[in-house]
């Protein structure tokens, strides 16, 4: 066994953690932030309670871009590197989903090398520094990203998802505030949650799981199953989104180490070719990718099930058949509160982009971590288990 | 294991030398092999070690390879960041790929074109190693087929007759 482990990060959680922001700029000597966020997070008025910590703090509204679309681009990253030049400015502040905290890895990433070449930065442990200070604040509870060390931007002329990692890009503090998850849809809660739920269980079945991975993830399958019903039925209900928000954090330092397997491969594939959001890509694949690793994964599958049905008995198998059938239970129930799609045909899929999508599945780097391999065959019958 | 082997560094450096070989012949002579390597958009990768001079380059043709060991730019660096890594990979103990995920490789350019020179080592892996040895290697590894086979002992020919020029 071999496995490394990191967790950088100061997660501050609960109920206004937001104002703590402009003090710990100031802990940490920096005073020219830039906030990253984007235009719907904007309109929504998820900013003012970051306005209103920065006024009463009597620290400098900062600069703000919010100019990101919902999948980040490699031109929304150099946009940003030349305002973070322009303004002189000395820390990052990510106010967003994955699409703005993973904007904001790829910024730390060009202002600490200083070059404005992204893709020539791609790569994995390639880095030679931290670069400058890094807060993120998620406002879904989904990604991850406020706590781990990978970004995943697209590159439209290759028309494909460009995968960097580096533990450099870990944010240094994460901050969680119900406030900023309150007003999140049902759907993207639903797709947010249940992307979380599948770093959760990648991350325990995977190549790279070990022991405090493990235990991670265990407790985020448990949080998200106890908690993601309730955060779509009573969206309002500041308990529920804090636990998710946990959850998800919780779920993200598991996958950051441990990292994902073939439902993030199928699912990076087909939001690169059919241009869905993340969460509902892999809402489609989860149910197939758990399948495709049952063989190989019974133990895992049998040990999870404590986490959501601990008074079942069984052998292993017939434990790991009970958790599938739990987990496609789950996606169900979530599907009919939530309404997002419920297979690959209701999201513009055709035979056509099945070539296209099972090429870059093949080539996508989280394969590398899943116990089975993911072959042409693998791809084929898991798309065809989630049209 | 590793810390048991004396010498890795020169033990590296000859089984580097098989796979320079075995790349070359492959790339000419196994269909499979080259149509791997196919898919991949970079025009030219390094393998090296780092704190070391192990190092060789690949740069892809339409018909053949060319390698050399120059300290040249290429668009797609593999660095081991320990001689351990490497050696178990170009021993057959592990895989590319699980070396990948032991964060054990430093990666200058595309995942997903250092995923493909990974499907492409593999094969080679099995075609070089007995099955035996790699079956337990691999994730999934069914056996090599008796043409397949034959590949391998063309090759290990084809490499004797040169080793000793």
């Amino acid at each position: 066994m071999y496995f490394e482990f990191l967790t950088p990060t100061k997660v501050i959680a609960g109920d206004d953690a937001i104002f703590k922001l402009p003090f710990e700029l100031e802990q940490a000597k920096v005073n020219k932030p830039i906030i990253l966020t984007d235009k719907g997070i904007v309109g929504a008025g998820i900013l003012s309670p970051v306005e209103l910590a920065f006024k009463e703090y009597k620290f400098k509204m900062p600069t703000v871009f919010d100019d990101i679309p919902p999948e980040t681009s490699v031109e929304s990253v150099q946009t940003a590197f030349k305002i973070f030049k322009s303004e002189n400015c000395d820390s990052i502040v990510a106010i967003g989903g994955g699409s703005v905290i993973d904007t904001a890895k790829a910024l730390r990433m060009m202002v600490a090398e200083n070059n404005s070449d992204l893709m020539s930065l791609a790569g994995a442990d390639n880095l030679s520094g931290k670069g400058p200070v890094f807060i993120a604040a998620p406002t879904t509870s989904g990604t991850g990203s406020e706590v781990t060390s990978v970004a995943v931007i697209y590159d439209s002329k290759s028309s494909s998802k460009i995968a960097f990692a580096s533990d450099f890009l870990i944010p240094d503090i994460a901050i969680l505030d119900p406030v900023l998850t309150i007003s999140l849809p049902k759907k993207l809660t639903a797709a947010s949650g249940i992307d979380a739920l599948s770093h959760a269980i990648e991350a325990y079945i995977g190549i790279q799981s070990n022991h405090i991975s493990k235990a991670l993830s265990f407790k985020a399958v448990n949080m998200i199953f106890n908690n993601l019903i309730d955060a779509i039925a009573n969206g309002k209900d500041k308990k529920v989104r804090l636990n998710m928000l946990i959850a998800s954090t919780i779920a993200g330092m598991a996958f950051s180490n441990s990292m994902v397997g073939v439902v993030h491969s199928l699912a990076h594939a087909s939001g690169a070719v059919l241009h869905i959001p993340h969460g509902v890509a892999i809402s489609l694949f989860l149910e197939a990718g758990l399948r495709e690793n049952f063989a190989k994964c019974k133990k895992e599958y049998s040990e999870l099930l404590n986490t959501v049905k601990c008074d079942f008995l069984g052998d292993k198998e017939s434990r790991a058949n009970e958790f599938l059938k739990v987990v496609g239970d789950f996606l169900k129930e979530l599907r009919r509160l939530s309404g997002i799609p419920s297979g690959l045909k209701e999201v513009g899929y055709t035979k056509e982009t099945e070539k296209r999508i099972i090429e870059l599945a093949i080539s996508d780097g989280s394969s590398i971590f899943n116990k089975i391999e993911l072959t042409e065959e693998v791809a084929r019958r898991m798309i065809e288990a989630s049209l | 294991m590793c810390k048991l082997v004396k010498g890795k560094e020169t033990i590296v450096k000859m089984l580097l030398s098989i796979f320079r070989k075995s790349l070359i012949y492959l790339y000419k002579n196994d269909n499979e092999f080259k149509s791997i390597l196919s898919n991949v958009n970079c025009g030219c990768f390094s393998i090296s070690v780092l704190k070391s001079d192990l190092r060789i380059n690949v740069v892809l043709g339409k018909k053949s390879v060319y390698i050399d060991s120059d300290n040249r730019r290429c668009d797609l660096e593999i660095v081991f960041k320990n001689l351990c890594f490497a050696f178990k990979v170009f021993s057959g103990f592990i895989s590319l790929e699980e070396v990948f995920a032991y964060k054990g490789i430093i990666l200058k350019g595309s995942i997903s074109d250092a995923l493909t020179i990974t499907r492409a080592i593999k094969r080679l892996q099995a075609l070089i190693f007995p099955d035996l040895w790699i079956g337990r290697t691999f994730k999934e590894f069914t056996g090599t087929k008796l043409e397949e086979k034959l590949t391998f002992l063309k090759f290990y020919f084809y490499f004797l007759m040169n080793a000793r020029r």
